[in-house]
């Protein structure tokens, strides 16, 4: 049975480990100019801090899915708090269904409880989950742009 | 709890079965909308957009099966 819930960075980071790099190869743009690289000391302390919140897949016990935010009161606006996401990722066999739908229904869950104003996330050029933050009311409010400057190595 | 005959859950999912241009049957997954979460929300427009309504979100991913999905259909439109 698959569940959707909340959970703490440092108790899944031993599981998350090893699927990241799944993520990266699939996901991760520029991947000869921007190497994989977590800052596993950064995430740690914004976990420390209450910023770092997770919402996680499982079938039965296995991880299958996560989405990574960053809370915090927006630079410009201090009295909005915001959700930012980190990254998301469903691994491609659960890709089926509104398992998707699920894992992002279960994002705003917790971020409701947690009194988060606004969410931020992206939808990737080349894997567009557009439908889905459609689906549940989410707004499409530009284009992320990026250059490397970056020389490869 | 609302009654709904069962020729209404039948039309409903022959309805389906039309949008989808696939058989289906009542215990039907539904896997059957599509491969990928795309193409499962793109039949789900679909088939509101057909039986002139909106499927709550919460209620639609109780759904277990095309039939669970025609039975609320054909007793709330």
């Amino acid at each position: 049975m698959i569940t959707f819930q909340s959970e703490r960075w440092f108790d899944i980071l031993d599981e998350l480990k090893p699927l990241l790099v799944g993520q990266w190869r699939e996901l991760g743009l520029y991947q000869d100019q921007v190497p994989m690289d977590m800052d596993w000391d950064r995430y740690r302390v914004l976990d420390t801090l209450g910023m770092l919140k997770i919402t996680t897949g499982r079938d039965g016990g296995r991880l299958i899915g996560w989405y990574v935010s960053v809370v915090t009161p927006h630079l410009h606006y201090r009295t909005t708090t915001y959700g930012y996401n980190d990254f998301y990722y469903l691994i491609p066999e659960y890709r089926t269904g509104l398992n998707g739908m699920q894992l992002f229904m279960a994002m705003e869950k917790s971020m409701r409880e947690l009194g988060v104003d606004a969410l931020i996330s992206i939808s990737k050029t080349l894997h567009p989950v557009d439908a889905v933050f459609e689906r549940l009311g989410w707004n499409n409010q530009g284009t992320t742009y990026m250059k490397v400057l970056k020389e490869i190595a | 709890m609302t009654l709904v005959s069962p020729k209404s859950v039948i039309i409903t999912l022959q309805a389906i079965e039309e949008i989808l241009d696939e058989p289906c049957s009542m215990d039907s997954p539904m896997s059957l909308l599509g491969n990928d979460s795309l193409e499962t929300l793109w039949a789900i427009g679909q088939i509101e957009t057909t039986f002139k309504t909106k499927i709550p979100d919460e209620q639609l991913v109780q759904f277990k099966t095309i039939g669970e999905m025609a039975t609320w259909l054909a007793s709330n439109t």
